[in-house]
């Protein structure tokens, strides 16, 4: 570790779609994947990252500077974790949920996973189905069935608006 | 951006699942049947358990209260079941034909216990006060079960409960304590233990008023001791109840002596008052405590409990009538 000599290291980390980005080490062990790499001593050269994308690996990174420049207040974090992804959509959530799933960050996949739930809940069925890709494989039957079954829960359910 | 999403992995899904609250999670049954799957898993039950014991929050608060003179009338509050899901798990009707307590006896991630308020009399004219509601207030649904115990039934204004959780036989139990026994309800198995001695050297002959409250699967009541200027109070807690043997079950309730004040609570001041429900006098009470229970929903145990209450199956309640 380079601390003493006063020049924070800086790795460079490649998307899947071939773009570069410099991020200081101190940060970006905040991915316990890349950490293990640094440990590992192959950090050196460009570090790939072969199931993130260009985009999201932008905002993770923006995630990861911005967070480990916030001193150990459990309150703060919080509220910078809540603002950064307050305007995210769905399918971008989805997208740093599997960032930070590969990237092993857990304190990124608590936020993002819960700020999908957070989305989620008062979405309806069809919704849910459509943004993660999901087939019915029930029979008409079944799915009246499993419907009757908790029919409460779908009072109050908001109308689909695709956001 | 292609208009096909690659699917979210399965782990993912399942950690974005555990965070939801239970009326989504029992909607989402409907998605498919691999989801359907998922959330109708026991694993994931337990997952969903952790997972709403790890967010901090407090939206569960009980309020010890304690009535300074009217020693007979101390008691300790438990949140009563709010008006939404009463009126989901029909719990409704039977208050309107006076059926139902409305006050919840105890209450542990989110299974809530109460009791029938309407006198029942057996053939012999003598009063039942042994018939309980229990209440899955994630899965929306209730069972009624009676105790069979006579000696613990007709001592009701003595009695005092406790839910708590017993992760060795994956099951919740449902602890009623007179001055001298205790029997326990497997909520799951429904079934109920033997009747038992409470073993009284820490007790002192002490008594247990109002109700307990639970947290973490450790059962906390209030104890009511003889001391020199009349009655104080003491506090204590359940640790490591009720061993469960290999073939011979060996059960045993043990006490610890928390000093007057349940763990991870705060001593608030009267005017929380806004709080507490409206047939509590506040003033009246010497001390409030706040127990922050660190939930932030209330758990889903829609299959670590009875999630249909009309399905009989093979098994039986046991009663005494």
């Amino acid at each position: 570790m380079a601390a003493e000599t006063g020049t924070p290291t800086t790795l460079t980390l490649k998307s899947n779609d071939d773009e570069l980005f410099s991020v200081a080490e101190s940060a970006a062990i905040l991915s316990v994947t890349i950490r293990n790499m640094v440990e590992d001593g192959c950090a050196g050269g460009v570090i790939p990252l072969d199931n993130v994308d260009g985009k999201t690996l932008a905002s993770v990174i923006t995630y990861m500077n911005g967070i480990s420049a916030i001193p150990a207040d459990e309150e703060k974090k919080k509220s910078y974790r809540d603002k950064f992804l307050s305007d995210k959509d769905f399918e971008t959530l989805a997208d740093m949920v599997l960032a930070a799933n590969y990237l092993n960050m857990s304190c990124l996949m608590d936020a993002v996973s819960a700020k999908i739930a957070q989305v989620m809940e008062k979405k309806s069925v069809g919704w849910v189905r459509r943004k993660f890709g999901i087939e019915n494989d029930y029979t008409p039957e079944e799915e009246a069935a499993v419907k009757e079954e908790h029919k409460w829960t779908f009072e109050g359910v908001e109308t689909d608006d695709d956001n | 951006m292609d208009e096909i999403k690659e699917k979210l992995p399965y782990d993912v899904v399942e950690i974005i699942l555990s965070r939801l609250p239970s009326k989504s999670l029992l909607r989402f049954k409907s998605v498919c049947k691999s989801w359907n799957a998922t959330i109708s898993g026991e694993r994931f039950a337990g997952v969903h358990l952790r997972q709403s014991r790890q967010s901090s929050g407090n939206q569960d608060i009980f309020f010890w209260c304690e009535v300074p003179r009217f020693t007979d009338y101390s008691q300790v509050m438990v949140t009563k079941i709010p008006q939404h899901i009463r009126s989901k798990m029909k719990l409704e009707q039977l208050e309107h034909e006076q059926k139902l307590d409305p006050r919840v006896l105890c209450y542990c991630d989110g299974l809530a216990l109460l009791r029938y308020g309407k006198l029942l009399y057996n053939q012999y004219g003598k009063l039942l006060n042994n018939h309980y509601v229990l209440c899955n207030l994630s899965a929306g649904t209730h069972v009624e079960f009676y105790c069979p115990y006579d000696e613990i039934s007709y001592s009701w204004h003595k009695r005092v409960y406790g839910i708590c959780y017993d992760p060795s036989i994956n099951d919740y139990k449902v602890i009623i304590i007179d001055y001298e026994r205790y029997a326990i309800y497997y909520c799951r198995a429904m079934q109920w233990s033997e009747i038992r001695e409470t073993r009284d050297e820490f007790l002192g002959g002490g008594l247990f008023i109002g109700k307990s409250v639970s947290l973490n699967g450790d059962l906390y009541f209030m104890l009511k001791t003889v001391e020199d200027r009349g009655y104080g109070i003491k506090i204590v807690g359940r640790c490591q109840m009720i061993k469960v043997g290999g073939g011979e079950k060996e059960e045993e309730l043990m006490w610890v002596d928390l000093n007057g004040r349940p763990p991870n609570s705060e001593q608030v001041e009267c005017d929380m008052a806004s709080n507490i429900q409206e047939y509590v006098n506040v003033l009246a009470f010497d001390r409030i405590y706040c127990i922050k229970t660190g939930y932030q929903q209330i758990p889903y145990l829609e299959n670590l409990f009875i999630s249909e209450p009309k399905r009989k199956g093979g098994k039986k309640i046991i009663t005494s009538c």
